[in-house]
């Protein structure tokens, strides 16, 4: 069937074919415009996490505005007038932004010690920097040395201090998320996807907006760059940074890439047009599955950006396996250019088929995780191998129509032959071959034993770039970079009986029953003795920068009154007496007295290399319980520390504890295919070993498992697929002819062995451009392709035919 | 903190009260402790001193014993034992003066003035009163209830509309989620 629609379709209209791909390529392209990338947070949160629900619950109780950091360091010193007045002059600026509802900075944050007064004097006006009162000499000793703004507004050199942005609460995202989660609940699959759809239009013209809102953020520092360093940073800047940096990334590299790629298939082929054919189709390739990705609203995200890299790899593996195919049939002089495609293709089919459903199936270990970018990326590259597959067998064909039969023969080098050198091994050194695999195997169990799971995006950057630094002074100097709350839960009282009583006593307890729940009396010693010592473990915690908390003004109050804590009736009274303003600022941050509840407000110094963010966690939730000992008290961690904890481990999970569950599925499609145990099960270790030496590489080397490197075991099972299928294919056919192993293998070795080689060389030479990124996800990844490429080459022309001559696999 | 001093500022006769009288004692009697206070600090006299000099004028019209079991609660007080009943209240006594002779040291020259009283139901009367620094101005509320024996006794202050008695309900109640009751007698005990 595949021959008539070759002869009597594809190559006898190859021309108007080509015309058709063209206008379908616009069309993609047209599509493929519609494409967004989405490097918001949430794009990296798990959408069934109840720590998320929770997260966002926590975020609707207590007063915790969005907002954007903006470090500060001025030439002169920093409370020097010309200092001073420039950052008034930059906060007001700021300030006129629609977006920004207002700006703390020194400048307007309460100064209660410069000089001290009495808290009653306070409470009827709180001096700032700006009032004539305030001594500044007195200001900078609190500014460094108040719990509330050292190495938090201020850092300790006094030479940087944040300036924070408030923004407009987004009302209208977080209703979607709720309504989300209500019809997801009730399972209203038609109006959910309504709704998904209007949020999908929503967020793209947030995104725009939060874009041009940091476009002008930026626009005003850059007017004030003369008198002062500044950078803008903070969790949420974070992924759009990073998005930044891929995008310029992918233009440098990626035309280098390409670039490198045209002048080693030049080597290779040493004819033009087997150099226009591969780059045409994986463009043409690459085009459709953005077009498919704008048509079906699948968002590129931090994790599938990598899909481009990907996608480029196979397309150029089947197109080349189809150019030596082809090179090697054109030297059957009888064969006329027609039959000669023909040829080439249909031979080529199964093979590169079965190839690319195996890769299919190896990411398909992806739609099984809880994160919504890593399905996103499964069905990525599902559709974009299906893609490259469809597109090569059409478009290689119907180009091919168009030139005369070419009969160059394929340029070996003389002098040195990898293949060559690959068989004579395999013949003279065979047993040694498998001793190696063996220890490999070994070596590869205690490297990979080492293997961490850790996502620093701080770490994504070299130390030299600017993006790096900015990060840098708000994790190091300003008190840490992700945010981590512990929530702090009292148990109720029980609502106590009152039963009838006769001597009047009943009268005095309705009188303070009645009273019991008014806000005031909340602060008992039991629950502040707690919040100081959390506070105190909390401040403990050398991976924790700052901590904010009720804590923090209690300590404050405390430096107030002589050094006295403050007891439980003066609490009362302070409590009742603050104005409504400075709740805002100390209260309702941190204590939600409906709900019983304290927030602990911390932020985990990302840059600190020994920091192991699951294992924080797991102590903190073990340590805390005991260090308050009172059973009566619920505590929970949430926010982006622990979401993006759960992330990973989910994705962890998925992608490595599961690789059990992808081998399985491989080496059921490779019974299917080959029909025998023996060459399945051969087939399959010949597949682990490439994947075993890329997981100890990035053990020994101390490379984590992060939300970029965590997609590499699927890649390296589908390139060592590719590779394991197309020779195995090979070698049967050998065989068949003569019944000779070491023939067969001599044979498989100088055709296809060709061919695996050149799309190896192609790649592992236009990957190795990588290396030079400034972005460290990017040369991780250029590395550890290349590891895979030259692995699953090795593995498969050494490996693989001794163990399939050695067990006789076709006999 | 300099404003809460005087919270428990009263100087009472030695004997019982009556209804009419209540307005015009508690004026005579908060001066005599204001003066006590101000030749105290004058002559540099000591906390234990001076408290033991205003607790002997106020302590008759304080009936402790009725503000420990308010401050637990019917629900506990119920439960204990006489021999634990009369402890708390002893100790409980205790506490109470330790806070207030501890803040005594802040006095600093400030005016006490009766406003005047309110019966807020037949056996209850509240008397308003004001405490008056430099700046700070402060409502100090003192309550009185109506005995079996028809005279009158405080059984909370209240400054600024925080009820002391109040506060230490809700300290107890939170102490005794967390401890039983003896417990609780050992901790004040250490306290006191």
């Amino acid at each position: 069937m595949l021959k008539s629609i070759y002869s009597n379709f594809i190559l006898k209209y190859a021309k108007t074919i080509l015309l058709t791909m063209l206008v379908l390529t616009a069309l993609f392209g047209y599509f493929a415009t519609k494409m967004s990338i989405d490097a918001s947070a949430d794009t990296l949160l798990l959408d069934n996490d109840k720590d998320l629900a929770f997260t966002r619950e926590i975020s609707k109780q207590y007063y915790m505005p969005n907002f954007l950091v903006v470090t500060y360091s001025p030439k002169e010193t920093l409370l020097s007038k010309k200092s001073l007045s420039t950052l008034k002059s930059i906060s007001s600026d700021f300030k006129k932004l629609p977006m920004v509802t207002s700006v703390i900075s020194i400048l307007n944050v309460p100064l209660l010690q410069s000089p001290p007064r009495p808290i009653k004097d306070l409470l009827e006006k709180i001096p700032t920097l700006q009032d004539k009162s305030v001594n500044r000499q007195l200001a900078k000793k609190e500014f460094l040395h108040s719990p509330i703004y050292k190495d938090n507004l201020v850092s300790n050199d006094f030479k940087t201090t944040a300036i924070l942005l408030y923004l407009k609460n987004d009302k209208k995202y977080s209703n979607f998320i709720q309504k989300r989660a209500e019809f997801r609940k009730n399972g209203d699959r038609q109006k959910l996807d309504k709704l998904e759809k209007r949020f999908k239009i929503y967020k793209d013209k947030k995104r725009e907006r939060d874009h041009n809102n940091l476009v002008k953020i930026r626009k005003i520092m850059a007017k004030y760059k003369n008198n002062a360093k500044m950078f803008l940073g903070g969790v949420n800047m974070i992924s759009d940074d990073m998005i930044g940096f891929i995008k310029s990334d992918l233009a440098t590299y990626g035309s280098i890439l390409l670039l490198m790629l045209i002048a080693t298939l030049l080597v290779i082929f040493r004819e033009l047009k087997f150099v226009i054919i591969p780059i045409l189709v994986s463009v043409v390739s690459v085009v459709f599955t953005m077009g498919f990705l704008g048509i079906f609203g699948w968002d590129v995200t931090v994790i599938s950006s990598n899909f481009v890299s990907l996608q480029l790899i196979i397309t150029l593996s089947i197109i080349l396996h189809l150019i030596v195919k082809y090179k090697e049939l054109a030297n059957d002089k009888t064969l006329n250019q027609k039959e000669l495609i023909l040829r080439t293709v249909l031979s080529k089919a199964k093979p590169s088929f079965f190839a690319i459903i195996t890769t299919i199936a190896g990411f398909a270990s992806l739609i099984i995780s809880d994160l919504k970018p890593v399905i996103n990326l499964g069905y990525m590259m599902s559709i974009g191998v299906a893609t490259s597959l469809i597109v090569s067998f059409v478009l290689f064909p119907a180009i091919m129509m168009l030139f005369q039969k070419s009969t160059k023969p394929l340029s070996h080098n003389k002098n040195f032959s990898l293949t060559e050198t690959c068989s004579n091994l395999v013949v003279k050194h065979g047993n040694l071959i498998i001793v190696i695999a063996i220890l490999t195997a070994l070596i590869s169990l205690i490297g990979a034993s080492k293997l961490r799971v850790e996502n620093s995006f701080i770490s994504y950057f070299k130390k030299s770039t600017e993006i790096y630094k900015g990060m840098e002074v708000i994790d190091k100097k300003l008190g840490g970079t992700t945010p981590l709350d512990l929530i702090v839960t009292f148990k109720k009282a029980k609502k106590p009986k009152i039963k009838a009583n006769n001597n009047g006593f009943d009268e005095f307890e309705d009188e303070f029953q009645a009273n019991k729940n008014k806000n005031q009396y909340w602060f008992t010693p039991n629950k502040m003795d707690a919040v100081r010592k959390i506070q105190k473990y909390l401040e403990s915690l050398k991976e924790v920068g700052n901590v904010e908390s009720f804590g923090t003004v209690l300590e404050v109050a405390k430096s107030l009154n002589n050094n006295k804590n403050l007891d439980t009736f003066e609490l009362a009274v302070l409590y009742k007496e603050l104005p409504k303003k400075y709740r805002n600022i100390i209260l309702n941050p941190y204590i939600n007295i409906k709900e019983n509840q304290l927030r602990f407000a911390m932020r985990i110094i990302d840059s600190n290399p020994n920091l192991r963010r699951n294992e924080l966690i797991h102590k903190i939730q073990r340590d805390i319980p005991k260090i308050v000992g009172d059973k009566n008290i619920k505590f929970r961690l949430s926010n982006l520390m622990v979401l993006y904890n759960n992330m990973l481990q989910s994705l962890f999970e998925s992608q490595i504890l599961t690789i059990g569950a992808v081998v399985f599925i491989l080496f059921l499609m490779f019974l299917l295919l080959f029909r025998s145990l023996k060459i399945s099960i051969i087939a399959i270790i010949t597949n682990i070993i490439p994947v075993g030496i890329i997981f100890a590489v990035m053990g020994f080397a101390d490379i984590p498992l992060d939300v970029m490197t965590i997609t590499i075991a699927s890649i390296s099972i589908g390139i060592g697929v590719d590779d394991t299928i197309h020779y195995i294919i090979r070698f049967k056919e050998e065989y068949a002819k003569d019944g000779d192993y070491i023939k067969a293998m001599i044979r498989s070795h100088n055709s296809i062995g060709y061919a695996m080689y050149y799309t190896s060389i192609a790649i592992i030479l236009g990957f190795s451009i990588l290396v030079f990124s400034n972005f460290i996800p990017t040369i991780y990844f250029g590395l550890l392709t290349i590891l895979v490429m030259l692995t699953s080459l090795i593995s498969a022309l050494l490996l693989l035919p001794k163990l399939l001559i050695k067990y006789r696999a076709f006999s | 903190m300099k404003y809460l001093i005087v919270a428990l500022l009263i100087s009472i006769n030695v004997f019982a009260l009556s209804e009419n009288k209540i307005e015009s004692f508690m004026n005579t009697n908060i001066n005599k402790v204001v003066q006590i206070l101000k030749s105290g600090k004058e002559n540099n006299v000591s906390k234990e001193k001076l408290s033991k000099e205003i607790f002997k004028i106020f302590d008759p019209v304080f009936d402790y014993k009725l503000m420990a079991r308010l401050s637990l609660g019917s629900r506990v007080w119920r439960t204990l034992s006489q021999r634990q009943q009369k402890r708390f209240t002893t100790l409980f006594t205790n506490r109470l003066k330790k806070s207030y002779k501890n803040k005594l040291n802040m006095y600093n020259g400030q005016k006490i003035t009766v406003k005047g009283i309110k019966k807020v139901r037949s056996n209850r009367i509240h008397l308003l009163s004001e405490l008056k620094g430099k700046k700070e101005k402060y409502d100090i509320v003192y309550k009185f209830y109506e005995s079996n024996d028809k005279q009158w006794y405080i059984y909370d202050v209240s400054v600024l509309g925080v009820s002391i008695i109040q506060t230490y309900r809700s300290q107890f109640s939170d102490e005794l989620k967390k401890m039983s009751f003896d417990k609780l007698l050992k901790k004040l005990n250490k306290q006191s």
